[in-house]
């Protein structure tokens, strides 16, 4: 799949792919907070915001080149999961879901009203694409070609499942699963859930905040409005889909909500109809997601 | 030499009403205590005081023979790393785990590897995670679950569960354990299993302190019985002095009409 380009290639259906990647590597940041740990965020594209800002800004105000910029990106969206955290996990249940919403909605309107530093509304224009100097070609500009971010998203989506598949097979993994299972039963058997829980948020936070700086980078232009709630939920919608806690369905998953609405163009004006009716149908027939591990079944 | 657990005039009250009332109780190295009572009586509510999972209004725990520590504003995860386990009353398995996952869950307090050996799979992690696994298979056989390590915790027949989870206490290298109801909703085939398996961990050395309500399995497992009956302790001796009891048979039975 990762030389799709050169058999295929078809900058559009490249570039939706792309974008579907970079969901992918959402999925995968949320899966660890609201599938593995159970914790259910729904303002995880505040993560992304930051990490697409913090390159924007550190670009723009800094001069900072797009690859060591990835570095704080990751870090300050990690921090920003840790230190929301911190306040939020105290509530449960619905409590969360609603700070966590708050939480959404406060980063993207500060981006909207900081206009001093983050040119308000209109965003940050004239970000540096990713230079790359490659032996004997000199500086390579990604520009704005499809293949490059393609190559660069799917480099990425591969870590970040890599390390995902570590993390959920370690002992941290299972602590964050039986945190999920019974949190009561976990703190007895020793977990400190507290800190867990704030670990995967952190973790999950550096991931979106990644994805953020790669999307800035493509974009080359950043506003508030590309981080709004529906953003939150189609993100989690793909961890759902995929099944809570698996690695291979939040990436599949992704890949499936974000390319069905190109999928679905045939239906015109009704494609936004077929694809809720599309989820539903996927909900009704496999409840668990489609790699969900139901607790009914045996182990897989 | 001091008692390895002691419960100093604990208190709990919701309100006006006391679930525990100035209870004293002590737990020698190596002892099995039983808790009985009426239901209502506290019982629970004792463990729940001990583990950090409820906070006492009142009274002290200490634990630990060479330097007690007091217990009473730990929270659950730290007592248990101070060498307390538990099971509960209601079973509380990780339902989506395997039965071998449960049980390296109670390793996590005898383990270290964190994020960056997680991430990196370090010889350390892999090591760690051999030992770990090790571990839980040798108790799963220890509580009669070979061959089940596979299973789903959800899918294991209720008897096996109540296995499970005292599989995951002793994962973690208790120095007490505390079990709540094992017996309950065993079958009698289930219970003298039962009998058996807290008769090889008492000959092991490990110290009990047990909630039950069946006296065919209190009874001869217990060194010494505590009774309680609206959060107040009526009772403490041997199993054969406590039944005869007079306060005893009258907490359970009612006051004498004739």
């Amino acid at each position: 799949m990762a030389a799709l380009p050169l058999v295929y290639p078809h900058p559009y259906h490249l570039d939706v792919l792309t974008t579907s990647l970079l969901y992918a590597l959402l999925a995968l940041g949320l899966n660890l907070i609201v599938g593995l740990t159970g914790v259910l965020h729904l303002g995880y594209a505040a993560f992304f915001a930051i990490g697409a800002y913090t390159y924007g800004l550190l670009n723009l105000r800094a001069g900072w080149p797009f690859w060591p910029s990835l570095v704080p990106a990751a870090a300050v969206a990690g921090l920003f999961g840790v230190g929301i955290g911190l306040p939020a996990l105290r509530v449960r249940g619905d409590y969360l879901a609603i700070v966590t919403l708050g939480f959404g909605e406060i980063v993207r309107i500060a981006f909207t009203n900081l206009e001093r530093w983050t040119g308000g509304p209109n965003g940050l224009l004239g970000i540096d694409h990713p230079r790359l100097w490659w032996p004997g070609h000199g500086i390579f500009d990604f520009g704005v070609a499809s293949a490059p971010y393609y190559y660069l998203v799917c480099a990425a989506v591969i870590l970040a499942a890599a390390l995902c598949v570590r993390l959920s097979r370690s002992r941290i993994g299972r602590a964050w699963v039986a945190i999920r299972e019974d949190e009561l039963a976990a703190a007895c058997a020793g977990i400190p859930v507290l800190q867990l829980k704030l670990l995967a948020q952190g973790c999950g936070g550096a991931i979106a905040g990644l994805a953020g700086a790669v999307f800035a980078a493509k974009q080359g232009t950043i506003t508030p409005d590309s981080f709004d709630f529906i953003l939150s939920v189609m993100v989690l919608a793909m961890v759902v889909l995929g099944g809570l806690g698996s690695v291979r369905g939040a990436i599949v998953g992704a890949l499936v909500l974000g390319s069905l609405p190109e999928l679905l163009r045939g239906f015109d004006q009704y494609r936004m109809l077929a694809f809720g009716l599309a989820m539903i149908v996927i909900m009704r027939l496999r409840p668990q997601g489609l790699f969900g591990r139901s607790s009914h079944a045996s182990a897989a | 030499m001091p008692p390895l657990l002691e419960v100093r005039r604990l208190t709990q009250r919701f309100g006006g009403v006391f679930a525990l009332d100035e209870v004293t109780l002590s737990v020698q190295q190596g002892e099995t205590v039983g808790l009985i009572g009426p239901n209502g009586a506290g019982k629970t509510t004792l463990f729940n005081c001990v583990t950090g999972v409820q906070r006492p209004t009142q009274g002290e725990v200490w634990f630990g023979r060479e330097a007690p520590e007091p217990l009473v504003g730990l929270a659950a995860h730290q007592i248990a790393q101070r060498g307390i386990a538990r099971t509960f009353q209601n079973i509380r398995v990780f339902a989506a785990m395997s039965a071998l996952e449960n049980v390296v869950i109670g390793t996590y307090t005898r383990t270290h590897t964190g994020l960056v050996g997680a991430s990196f799979l370090t010889s350390e992690a892999r090591r760690e995670e051999r030992w770990a696994a090790d571990r839980a298979l040798g108790l799963l056989e220890f509580v009669g679950l070979a061959g089940r390590s596979d299973a789903m915790a959800s899918a294991l027949p209720f008897g096996l569960q109540r296995r499970l989870e005292i599989a995951r206490a002793l994962a973690s290298d208790p120095a007490l354990l505390l079990l709540d109801e094992p017996a309950a909703g065993l079958n009698p085939v289930e219970k003298q299993q039962l009998v058996q398996l807290i008769g090889r961990l008492k000959a092991r050395g490990l110290t009990i302190l047990i909630i039950e309500h069946d006296m065919q399995v209190v009874m001869p497992i217990s060194d010494r019985v505590a009774v309680l009956d609206y959060g107040r302790k009526i009772a403490e001796g041997s199993p054969r002095a406590v039944q005869d009891d007079p306060k005893v048979i009258e907490a359970y039975l009612g006051v004498p009409t004739t």
